[in-house]
């Protein structure tokens, strides 16, 4: 095979072999360059991702730690007062019960609460005094009102199940 | 495609010369001096007389064999009158593993390329007249002028023949068939190619005395053999003044450019592969770690994610607040949008922990700046459009 290749070389023009030599040259060129820039886009997706991925393994080592943690730590202790009348209290306390539209049950440990037009400042202290007694808002939806301020809100909260 | 044959001799000074134009299989003849040689043809070959090439058979080492070097020229010494440095030699091919060279003089070759350099020709094969002879299988092909000739005995041998007493054969022909019988390569028969119809010998006196069939072929010329015909002995190439030379100068840089160019693409594979190993090394290692946690689950198909899930429900059941609560997240939310309009915020909802912002202004600056602040506070963010943002706790 190498002697054909000679010989069909050989049998070219000085001129066709000096063409041949440039466009071979030229090809291979070509071709490394798309290979460099294949391999450095590459390369830098990778760099990208596998830096992400080092971020998530040390925080999922982290979180892995806190929750043998906080498995090992004694549970809270919730209210055992109903969540309906709980939540009423909070809102009679924090002065809101004009602008409550409705309290539903939906079973002892999750209410939906629903606000007609409440000042949003408000809306938050009042849930952020529900947290400190292991309620958690578990979903909402806020609405802005034409009234600077002012809110309608849905919202829906839940107590740690009692085991 | 045209093709230009010059018929020159090494022995006379290169003035004047016979030449052929062949154009698909037409041949157009002339004679004079060089400078009115015809023009514009893409392939010139410089015929030599048959008495001006010595053909032999040697050995020569394989990497001798395609140039024309002092190396052939060594090796055909002893077969040589003269210095081997005054001889050029050519390898043709190889005959029963002996290789055939084509043996020239130098002097006189260099003559006809500086001769024909000056009228503008620098690119050229050389060819002797002797391998031009057709040959066909089991023959050998003579030409003859009645008084001299030359013979063709295989693809890569020949000779010139020199005169006969006539009418008998010549005396170096009966010679290579002598030698041709012990080498048991006797050819089957001869074909004569007599220059015209009184050149012609007697061959029926020929055979009896050669002891070897001949026969009369039809008229040969060198300027009618076909453009295919002969084997190359030499190729002239065009030397570029000041650029010759460069590229034998150039080859070592050339070959430390390719080196480094290969350690370079050796290096870049190398770096690749040792990322894509990290990567499925860290996934591995996030995967085995999130099952050593929670050895009871049943499928894991984003630990990270999931991972998140069971810290966040951790946290509540021990009565803690996670990253991802809504009144952490408002907080963030309400640092990043402090500096828009008033009002702009519309509508936010927020369900296990993700939460979206509806905004009732469309101004994608803005959004691309809050969302900046938020990647910041440490939240995964997702800008939906010019009016929504989604976002989540990493």
């Amino acid at each position: 095979m190498i002697s054909g290749l000679r010989q069909a070389w050989e049998s070219r023009s000085p001129r066709q072999r000096a063409a041949i030599a440039v466009a071979a040259a030229v090809l291979g060129i070509a071709l490394y360059a798309w290979f460099v820039h294949s391999a450095g886009q590459a390369r830098q997706k990778l760099n990208a991702s596998v830096a992400v991925l080092r971020a998530q393994a040390l925080r999922l080592d982290q979180q892995a730690l806190e929750h043998a943690r906080l498995r090992a730590a004694p549970a809270a202790t919730a209210s055992s007062t109903d969540l309906r009348a709980l939540a009423q209290s909070r809102i009679d306390a924090a002065g809101l019960s004009r602008a409550l539209v409705r309290i539903d049950a939906l079973d002892a440990d999750d209410v939906v609460v629903v606000f007609g037009a409440v000042t949003f400042a408000d809306w938050l202290d009042w849930i952020a005094g529900l947290q400190s007694q292991q309620v958690r808002l578990d979903a909402c939806r806020i609405e802005a009102l034409a009234t600077p301020g002012l809110v309608s809100v849905t919202a829906t909260l839940a107590r740690p199940k009692s085991k | 495609m045209s093709l230009l044959r010059i018929y020159g001799s090494l022995l006379d000074a290169p003035q004047r010369c016979q030449w052929a134009l062949i154009t698909r299989g037409d041949a157009v003849t002339g004679e004079g001096p060089l400078a009115e040689l015809p023009r514009g043809t893409k392939r010139i070959q410089l015929v030599l007389p048959a008495t001006q090439v010595f053909i032999t058979l040697a050995h020569v080492p394989q990497k001798a064999r395609h140039n024309s070097g002092p190396t052939l020229a060594f090796a055909v010494e002893e077969r040589t009158a003269s210095e081997p440095d005054g001889n050029q030699v050519g390898w043709l091919g190889t005959v029963d593993g002996h290789d055939a060279l084509a043996v020239v003089d130098k002097a006189g070759l260099a003559h006809w390329r500086v001769a024909l350099g000056a009228v503008g020709i620098r690119e050229y094969e050389v060819h002797s007249e002797v391998l031009l002879l057709p040959l066909n299988s089991g023959e050998w092909s003579m030409s003859w002028s009645g008084g001299e000739g030359f013979i063709r005995t295989g693809e890569f041998e020949g000779a010139a023949v020199e005169c006969g007493v006539q009418p008998a054969a010549p005396l170096s022909l009966r010679l290579m068939l002598e030698e041709a019988r012990v080498r048991g390569a006797s050819p089957g028969c001869i074909a004569v190619h007599a220059i015209s119809a009184s050149a012609a010998p007697d061959i029926e006196a020929w055979t009896r005395e050669l002891g070897v069939p001949m026969r009369l072929a039809g008229p040969w010329d060198w300027r009618n053999a076909p453009a295919g015909a002969g084997v190359r002995l030499f190729e002239e190439r065009a030397r570029w003044g000041a650029f010759s030379g460069t590229t034998s100068r150039l080859r070592p840089a050339a070959l430390i450019l390719a080196f480094a160019l290969a350690i370079h693409a050796t290096a870049l594979a190398a770096g690749w592969l040792s990322l894509a190993q990290e990567q499925r090394d860290l996934r591995q290692r996030m995967d085995s770690r999130f099952r050593a946690t929670f050895p009871d689950a049943v499928a894991v198909a984003d630990p990270v994610l999931q991972m998140r899930r069971k810290l966040a429900q951790a946290r509540h059941a021990a009565g803690q607040s996670d990253r991802g609560d809504f009144l952490p997240m408002i907080g963030q939310v309400a640092a990043a949008v402090k500096d828009l309009p008033a009002g702009d915020v519309r509508v936010v909802s927020y369900e296990s922990g993700r939460m979206t912002i509806a905004f009732s202004t469309a101004d994608e600056a803005a959004m691309r700046r809050v969302g900046a602040r938020l990647v910041q506070a440490g939240l995964s963010v997702d800008v939906a459009g010019p009016k929504l943002i989604t976002l989540g706790a990493l």
